[in-house]
């Protein structure tokens, strides 16, 4: 029987809980920012039919934050079991944005979505509204900063490693903060958010003026959510490109793989729209090509190349040779404190992650042959099928949800809102920005390996030697707590959805007349 | 016993929301605590150190001829 190692286990597991945990964040985010427009426009006009659908918006708010809050602890609990290498070497890096996140605005987040439920009859108007914007703000500082952290992971900026802890160790937070990764990531993947709360609205909205029921808080929840959603849509888009770049500077391998690129493309670099890509024959069949859009995307240029897989490697295996030069000085120093290494051991310091992907190959890694340090080397290319189809699915549903969006501006502008094909579409595109988001950060992240920090430690080395046995019984744990869990959601939600803004929870989120349930 | 005024008798019952989201809770909580204490407490977990790390990476080190 076909045993599977643990660094495939644990890349699963963690997989499995950070997909699952992301399907609650992105409408976290879009919600809580949509529930603050429209409680902004009730303290404006005073017109309650605006605090009518904040109050319902906010107990679908609510669901998705109960069943989402605690999914992401797991994450947690596995860097400290299965990742124990992994969180000893960057730790002190790592862990200060999450603790950061926990101590600032998970409680910022979490204090204040408590005073947004309980507080609509103890708190003035304009307090509450202030409370619901600071609900949105704790939110969105959040996912700030884990994406400090996980941006680090990609482009890991402001740190030095120092062989006596064996650790990378903050020298400049302010880089670690402002890694321009980070910054390209939080913009992206919060408007990604935006499109979601905007879906969901729009979504459901239609489902109810295809019923004909609730259709004046349909009408305007379509309106508001339709030029939201139009402008989170086109900002997915520009700030998405943004990601491009800056991958284009850091991860070119990522970059090389998304677009299938084995050879290098000379300038200006043409973007291969669609294609098949044969990781065997190194080569894409049949693409289709826009001249020049490669370029501007990773380079912002028409006269620079953008490198392709191959001569990433060759580069790749320079690297691994000058990592191993570090390495054999590094080996040296065990237990002779105060030992400095020589110079041309420093300089390639830079290299020592290079260097230990030959621990894949063979573990007497001083001694690697050339063919050794090729099949290191070759290790370096992810899974390039996946990365090509993942990346181009995303992109397509990103200008499918600016056509979407589009279409529901104009018709809400000249009040057309009755047009059946497009409350259909509407309603049947609901599950589709969760698929763009996940497809997102499997692209984002598979792209990553074989790195678990990039270019600095290998995915494999970062793994606890734990029984695999441990592992594979706590993901199957996993999955039976979060399919139930998913399963709870989707009840709470359709039952929700379907009791709609005049059900028993219009007259307040947390209060039910006498009589009613 | 019934509360004395209609508001009371209001504020007194909770939201079938209330009670099925604090149900969900109450699961979530226990099964993280399952979860952790049989898989990812501390006795789970290996004992890492410099000294671990350092062989973890530079561990089966050979002397290359070429050192010498």
């Amino acid at each position: 029987m076909h045993e599977i190692d643990i660094v495939t286990l644990s890349r699963l597991q963690f997989a499995l809980t950070a997909l699952y945990h992301f399907l609650f964040v992105p409408l976290t985010l879009g919600l809580s920012i949509l529930l603050a427009i429209m409680e902004t426009v009730y303290v404006m006009t005073g017109r309650t039919i605006w605090r009518d659908m904040v109050k319902f918006w906010g107990t679908l708010f609510g669901i998705n934050f109960a069943m989402g809050v605690a999914t992401g602890i797991t994450m947690e609990f596995q860097f400290g079991t299965n990742w124990a290498y992994y969180s000893h070497y960057v730790g002190d890096v790592f862990g200060v944005p999450l603790a950061i996140e926990g101590l600032m605005a998970f409680f910022l987040e979490g204090t204040f979505v408590g005073l947004f439920f309980f507080g609509w009859d103890r708190l003035s108007k304009r307090a509450h509204m202030v409370v619901t914007w600071l609900v949105a703000i704790g939110s969105n500082l959040s996912a700030l900063w884990i994406l400090v952290a996980n941006a680090w992971m990609q482009n890991p900026v402001g740190t030095i490693f120092n062989p006596q802890t064996m650790r990378m160790e903050v020298s400049s937070f302010f880089d670690v903060l402002f890694n321009p990764v980070a910054q390209a990531k939080f913009v992206h993947t919060v408007s990604a958010g935006y499109v979601t709360g905007a879906m969901f609205m729009l979504s459901i909205g239609a489902y109810y003026l295809l019923r004909g029921k609730h259709t004046e808080i349909a009408r305007r929840s379509i309106t508001v959510a339709a030029s939201f959603g139009l402008a989170s849509a086109l900002s997915v888009v520009v700030l998405g490109d943004e990601s491009g770049y800056t991958a284009g500077q850091d991860q070119k391998m990522k970059i090389a793989a998304i677009e299938s690129m084995w050879e290098t493309e000379p300038a200006p670099a043409s973007f291969t729209l669609i294609g098949i890509p044969d990781a065997k024959a190194q080569t894409t069949h049949y693409a289709v090509q826009i001249p020049w859009a490669l370029g501007l995307i990773a380079t912002r240029s028409i006269n620079l190349p953008v490198e392709g897989i191959k001569d990433l490697v060759a580069k790749a295996e320079g690297r691994i040779r000058h990592g191993l030069i570090a390495y054999r000085s590094l080996a040296k120093m065990q237990g002779k404190p105060g030992v400095t290494l020589p110079p041309d051991a420093q300089a390639a310091v830079s290299d020592l992650g290079y260097a230990l992907l030959l621990k894949g190959i063979r573990p007497d890694i001083e001694n690697a042959t050339d063919a050794d340090i090729h099949a290191a080397a070759m290790s370096t290319i992810p899974n390039v099928g996946v990365l090509f189809w993942g990346f181009r699915l995303m992109v397509a549903l990103g200008f499918y949800f600016i056509a979407l969006f589009a279409v529901a501006f104009y018709l809400s502008s000249w009040r057309r809102l009755d047009r059946k094909w497009f409350l259909r579409a509407a309603m049947l595109s609901l599950p589709l920005p969760w698929v763009a988001a996940e497809l997102g950060w499997i692209v984002a992240e598979y792209g990553r390996q074989p790195w678990i920090i990039d270019g600095v430690l290998p995915t494999s080395l970062g793994v606890s030697d734990v029984p695999a046995s441990n592992v594979l019984l706590s993901l199957a744990g996993f999955v039976l707590f979060y399919s139930t869990l998913a399963a709870v959601d989707l009840y709470l939600m359709i039952k929700y959805v379907r009791l709609g803004p005049d059900g028993q929870s219009t007259p307040s989120v947390l209060q039910v007349p006498a009589g009613a349930d | 016993m019934r509360p004395a005024s209609p508001k009371a008798y209001v504020t007194a019952r909770l939201h079938p929301l209330i009670r099925e989201i604090g149900l969900v809770l109450a699961f979530k909580l226990i099964a993280l605590f399952f979860l952790y204490t049989f898989f990812f407490s501390p006795s789970h977990r290996i004992d890492v150190t410099p000294e671990r790390v350092h062989g973890a990476v530079f561990g089966a080190h050979a002397d290359n001829p070429a050192d010498q």
